[in-house]
Parts: structure tokens; sequence; C-alpha cells
């Protein structure tokens, strides 16, 4: 049910808390509600998107480029769901281990582990199964899978889908506008935590267990914020907080695909080429994901500059081949998708400025490096060799993917990953696999902070599994 | 617009309407000006180096070579 902040007794008390009611948060809520656990939800912002509760997203972007931080993530009841574009795809069993090129990835579980929550995600997330990826015949030196996806187009944002469920239910108590400010621990147990609602009335609570899910910018901006206020008690090691920071750069200019039959590969709104790991061991490169589209996309074109552009690349293929090649191809944008390199430069830090509660504001810093340059060249051209080989069709590849340059236009995935990254140790990481931070009895990270490598996947499926599996382990601990 | 009247068809709410609208607002903007302009060491060499012209033929092999950025057969070449 919704309560108000100001109805809840200084010092109450519930069995879990959860903060942030994103895809993660609001799925831990539902699942230990649904055990018959009294939980309490805090949400910082309300029903509706609002100006006081996004501006405290700002932040600057100290080092590379990147989308504003306030317009790229939503504070409000279901978090970014509200503008989620809907696509789930299965990270594929390598994306969990280290790779050649990037050994710092390691994940210290694996795709068996999150197997078991995939059709709960599915129907969570309110999208189709989604499919096994397929492998495709092997050739040469290199092969490929068909990463399968199920995607809804703007499916229904999670506080849409839940509002009944979270009004109806009696155990579950939806805090709207109240926002984190204080995280207390003695050192080995989180004691309370405070929250305040824009009107500066605060509520200090208490809760068995603690989950803290609230984006994967902001649950680093959070623990490095509460563990200077805790004097380091909190993340005892905090070597690799808020470091590590990962998206998916998405490279929209990389050239052009044409296809000699456009319905070669199965019907779908598009496809996912993903390598398998051989070829990343071969070249030492990432994982990257070159997107085919079954219709014609060259995204900002009109249909007739589009005939137009199929016109004149029909007429350079021409002009560069001999009469053997006669071929009138389709064309559509190649897309590609590769990996950023989990490093430590990559972080959220604490800026100077703070927000209305006196919270540090972020400093980002997210740029490209060498590797990432050299997945995208080589990526392209093991598609293109693909694609010829295999005759179904030709690419032409931008100057500034062979030459391993910036491209002009680099959109962003929006996947904010890392930070709080889960790792074996404290010393490689801030919480174990089963997202406890480490020396911490009960405070839990839930969300893509925890992702140790962020794959060519889009991340909100295996969001959701994560969840999935520390309610279990929630209800396990018999809270 | 093409978005927004999109949403109104599928009755989607004005909260979310707005966000997706801010949303793409933004991506607009990144497209249209400075966007998202990778910035690295700004030290590289422009033009092709012969450390990946190497790695570029060895991906390739012997029978496909790129000539104006297409990558072709030998001997389809003219």
């Amino acid at each position: 049910m919704f309560a108000n902040l100001t109805a809840l007794e200084d010092g109450a008390h519930a069995e879990c808390c959860v903060i942030g009611s994103g895809p993660a948060g609001m799925t831990i809520a539902r699942k230990l509600a649904e055990a018959g656990k009294k939980v309490f939800l805090f949400e910082a912002g309300g029903h509706e998107i609002s100006e006081e509760s996004q501006e405290i997203y700002k932040g600057k972007v100290i080092n590379g480029e990147y989308f504003p931080l306030d317009t790229s993530r939503l504070r409000f009841l279901g978090g970014s769901s509200n503008h989620w574009h809907g696509s789930c795809i299965n990270f594929e069993d390598y994306d969990f281990k280290a790779k050649i090129a990037s050994p710092d990835g390691a994940w210290p579980i694996n795709a068996q582990d999150l197997k078991p929550y995939k059709n709960e995600a599915s129907e969570t997330l309110d999208v189709k199964p989604v499919p096994e990826s397929v492998k495709l015949e092997m050739q040469g030196d290199y092969d490929w899978v068909i990463s399968k996806f199920s995607h809804g187009l703007y499916p229904i944002p999670q506080q849409e889908k839940y509002f009944n469920y979270l009004e109806k239910k009696q155990n579950l108590f939806v805090f709207l506008n109240s926002n984190l400010v204080s995280l207390i621990t003695d050192g080995e147990k989180i004691e309370s935590a405070t929250f305040a609602n824009y009107q500066s009335e605060s509520r200090k609570i208490h809760a068995d267990n603690f989950v803290l899910a609230t984006g994967g910018i902001e649950n680093s901006r959070i623990l490095l914020y509460n563990n200077i206020k805790n004097k380091g008690k909190l993340v005892k090691n905090s070597r690799t907080l808020g470091k590590y920071y990962m998206d998916h750069p998405l490279d929209v200019t990389a050239g052009y695909v044409g296809f000699f039959d456009h319905n070669a590969t199965p019907k779908a709104y598009f496809h996912l080429f993903s390598p398998q790991k051989k070829l990343l061991d071969l070249y030492k490169i990432l994982s990257f994901t070159c997107i085919k589209f079954n219709e014609l996309k060259s995204f900002g074109l009109s249909r007739q500059k589009e005939e137009n552009l199929n016109i004149q690349l029909n007429k350079e293929l021409l002009a560069t081949s001999n009469k053997n090649v006669n071929e009138n191809l389709l064309y559509t944008d190649l897309f590609v998708f590769p990996e950023l390199e989990p490093i430590m430069q990559n972080s959220v830090a604490l800026g100077q400025e703070t927000d209305r509660f006196g919270v540090p504001r972020v400093n980002l810093s997210i740029r490209l490096g060498e590797l990432f340059y050299r997945t995208n060249r080589i990526s392209c051209l093991v598609f293109s060799k693909y694609m010829l080989e295999k005759k179904l069709g030709r690419v032409k590849l931008a100057q500034h993917i062979l030459r391993e340059e910036p491209a002009q236009v680099l959109r962003w995935g929006n996947h904010h990953m890392g930070g709080t990254r889960m790792a074996e140790n404290n010393e490689w990481g801030i919480v174990d696999k089963n997202c406890l931070v480490f020396g911490q009895k009960n405070l839990y990270i839930a969300g893509s902070s925890v992702f140790p490598s962020g794959g060519a996947n889009t991340p909100t499926y295996t969001i959701v599994q994560l969840a999935l599996r520390l309610a279990d382990h929630l209800l396990k601990l018999k809270i | 617009m093409k978005i927004s009247n999109r949403h109104k068809k599928q009755n989607i709410s004005t909260s979310r309407r707005l966000a997706l609208i801010t949303f793409s607002r933004a991506a607009i903007a990144m497209l249209l000006g400075a966007t998202v302009i990778a910035t690295y060491n700004g030290q590289r060499k422009t033009k092709l180096s012969k450390t990946i012209a190497d790695s570029t033929a060895k991906v390739l092999g012997s029978q496909l070579v790129i000539v104006n950025g297409w990558v072709m057969n030998k001997k389809d070449l003219r």
C-alpha cells in the first residue's frame, strides 16, 4: 500500500527495506511481500516525473563525452523502466568469464546461476521468454551465434504493471518522495536508514536487511557518501568503490551492409550477430554485437533518401568491381555494439557540489580506450568476411573503423553498469556473489552496478534475474 | 512528435510520455550537437598505421582486400 513518510513512526521496523523502485528494487520488494514479509519500499520520486526529483540526478561528466546525467535515468516510481526500450537478451556463457583481452571482467557466478530465473524474469518484464542463442555453422577461424532476444517495443513500465498490486498489498509499504539521506552502520550491520521528503521532514527506520537498488550510478554515489559519514566502516576496502564504471557505446556509423536476400535470416525486428569466445581469444578483443535489421532502417533518412543511398552504394560497388559483380543490393546501416573494457579509471566519484539533501553530486569519468577501437575494427572485419563468405551480402566500412579513430556520432546504451562490482573478495569488488556488501551482514546491492563486466548485451533482463536470485537468497535467510 | 503520437496511440500515461520525450530530446540533442564524440587521447595517427594494416590483413586473409571501404574478393576487383 502507498503510505506517507510522515505517517511513519520514527524508528519503525521492517523485515526488509528496499531503496529504489526500478526493475531491481520493485522485483525484490514484490517477491518478499508475496512470501509474507513486511517490506518497506522507498522511492525518491513520486508517481510522475518531476523537476524537484530529477534535479537530484544532475552531475558532471569530467572525462569523456556522455549523456546528461539527469536525463539518461529517471527518478520516480518504476525508475528508468519508464523509458526502457524493451530489449531482452541473454548474456552468453563467456560473458561471465575472464577474457584474454580483459582478465578483470570475470564474474564470481555463471550463466547457470541465473538460468532458473529466466521465465520469471520474462513475466516480470512482460516480454516473451528469451530463447537461447543459436550457434551458426563454424567456418574458418571464426564462428558466430545469432543472439535471440525478446523484444517488447516500449513495454509496460513497472509502475503501470504493478500499480494495483502496490496499492493493495497490505504488507508492502511504498513510500514515495522519500530520499535516502543516511545509512548508519555499527561496522558490521546497518543499524538504521534515514529518509527525507522534499519538505525536509525525515524519518529513521530499522530493518533486518537493506537492499540498495537505486541504479547503476546512484548505488555508487550513496555508498561513497555514506562510507565517508561512517568513517570507512561501511565499505571497509573501498579500493574499487565507484570504479569500473561501464556503459555500451553504440557505433551507428560503422558502415553499410548490403544484403543479397533481405530475408536470408529468420524474420525478426533485428538480429544480433555475436561472436563466440574462440574468436575473442584469437584476436584478443572483447565481446561485440553486429546488428542486422530486417527492414531498411537508415535512421534519420526519409524513404526517398534511403532509395537514393541504395542507388549510390550500388553504383559505387559496380565502379569498384569487375563484370563478375552484377548485384543490386539492399542496404542498411551497420550498427556495432562493442563491449567497453572494465577499467578503474572509468568511475563514479563525489564532486564538490551537493544536492538539496547535502549529498555530493556525481563526477563521472567514462572514456573509450585502445581496446575499444581494436574491438570495433576487428568486429567489423570479421562480420564483413562472414557476410561475403556465407554469400549473405557485402559491407562497406567507414574510414574511422579502419583507422581506429573516434566515430563522428557515438550513441550510448544508457546502461549504467559497474561501480559496486561483484567479486570473490573485497580487493576486487564491493559485493559477494549473493550481492552482500563485503564486511556488512545485512546490506545488499541490486542492479547493474554489481556487473563486473557488461558484455555486449542489453542489461535489464540480467538485472531482473539477479534481483529474483537475491530475493530467493533473502527468503532462505528466513528474515 | 513522432514518438509522442505513437505513445498516444498506445495509450501510454502522460507521465511516461513526458519521460520518453525528455529522453528523446536528449537523444536528439546528442545527435545534432557534438553528440558523444569519442575523445580518445587525441594523439592517434590519422592514417592507417602499419600495425593496424597488418592485423587487418591477418583477419581478412589472402583472398579479401578493402577498396574504398568495401570489403571485396580480390577476384571481383575491377
